[in-house]
């Protein structure tokens, strides 16, 4: 699919969701529009995570908009995080900005202590060091944490880029994915609660220079589900109107 | 008697000026750091007596600098368009849009979100107009924070 080439150009689609015991319908989004090559060297991140007596897990070279996965096998207990600018371009001096999910999972990656996924966002300058602890406990339902597992996304916003944005909405709930052009991942999925019946889904982007060309070529991915997570029955969607019409 | 006159003169000039630039809804609100934060508002046009509404206009700002880029999404039906402030903590807002819907005791749904994860706050401009542009009747409700 292709969006139009406006500022404010935005596709919208109905899926239906029809068999009753549907209780979320599940999204994902990509943009795979060509990317035009860049003379200039991004800025990059580098993060490893430790725990005494473990072996530590690192990622290098993770750029603007780019994120990656970590899973560190070492119990309950304080985990250490580091993350600094090696390899960056320092001739960008913008700070860079990134965002920390971590998840304490037992073995069969049921969330422990803390019972929900935390999210931590935060900022680091050329040449600085960004170090934190997050902690893992034991659950009285789930039982012990046998491992932290943590998704690490540099999220600077890179002024020239354009992101693609996809809603969710059902009645009085919404809920928003993005995708930075220029990898090939999808972007996080996410996943709207509403029950069986009707949801609109919105594909826009964050263009902004009217002298180039903002039309976004992209792909959606969707199921319906139930509460166990699995498949219902998913209508393929339905295109109801692109704005700016032709 | 000629200071009344003058007097009476720049009151009414001035309540005329007030009635043409109308009154501007702003409406603020914080996203939480998770990347899929996402606000719900529903807006609601109606003749106030000095019109039918004919298009509900809208702008957003994103207040915190350094922020991610905050977008607002306003659907009536079939339609849909969008708006991105790319800069947080400047003095500036989004493109401004106007959706065209003409019809009286119309609702719009208004969505704000954001493009990477990371704490956002934004001022949400939006009035309903006639087809000259003057402002008509306007409420807002809060329908989902995150």
């Amino acid at each position: 699919m292709t969006s139009k080439n406006a500022i404010g150009a935005t596709d919208l689609f109905r899926i239906n969701c029809g068999a009753p015991d549907t209780d979320h319908l599940n999204v994902k989004v990509i943009d795979t529009t060509p990317l035009p090559p860049s003379a200039i060297d991004p800025q990059l991140l580098h993060v490893n995570i430790t725990k005494k007596g473990y072996q530590p897990q690192e990622a290098f070279a993770i750029a603007p908009g780019e994120k990656t996965e970590l899973s560190v096998a070492a119990g309950k207990g304080s985990y250490k995080i580091s993350v600094d600018t090696s390899g960056t371009n320092l001739d960008i001096l913008t700070p860079q900005t990134f965002s920390v999910e971590y998840h304490c999972l037992n073995d069969a990656d049921q969330l422990t202590a803390p019972a929900v996924a935390r999210t931590l966002a935060k900022k680091i300058k050329n040449k600085k060091t960004s170090k934190f602890s997050v902690a893992c406990g034991k659950s009285k339902t789930t039982g012990e944490t046998t491992k932290l597992y943590v998704k690490f996304t540099n999220t600077t916003v890179d002024p020239a880029k354009v992101a693609l944005n996809a809603q969710v909405i059902k009645g009085s709930l919404a809920t928003n994915a993005t995708d930075q052009n220029g990898d090939d991942f999808y972007s996080d999925e996410v996943n709207l609660p509403g029950g069986s019946g009707d949801y609109t889904v919105l594909v826009d982007n964050t263009a902004f220079d009217k002298s180039q060309d903002n039309s976004r070529d992209y792909s959606l991915q969707y199921s319906c589900r139930n509460l166990q997570n699995s498949e219902t029955a998913t209508e393929t969607p339905l295109l109801i109107k692109q704005f700016p019409a032709p | 008697m000629k200071n009344v006159k003058t007097w009476r003169w720049l009151f009414v000039h001035a309540a005329i000026a007030y009635s043409s630039i109308g009154i501007a809804h702003d409406q603020g609100g914080t996203l939480n750091a998770g990347a899929s934060a996402t606000d719900v508002y529903q807006v609601s046009c109606f003749d106030d007596g000095g019109g039918k509404p004919y298009q509900l206009f809208f702008e957003i700002k994103s207040v915190i600098p350094a922020s991610p880029p905050v977008s607002a999404q306003v659907i009536n039906d079939d339609l849909a368009m969008s708006t991105t402030d790319r800069v947080g903590g400047d003095e500036n807002y989004s493109p401004e849009l106007q959706v065209v819907k003409p019809g009286n005791n119309d609702t719009y749904t208004i969505v704000i979100d954001k493009s990477a994860a990371g704490k956002a706050s934004y001022s949400l401009e939006y009035h309903c107009q006639d087809s000259h542009g003057n402002h008509t009747g306007t409420d807002i409700l809060p329908l989902q924070n995150q």
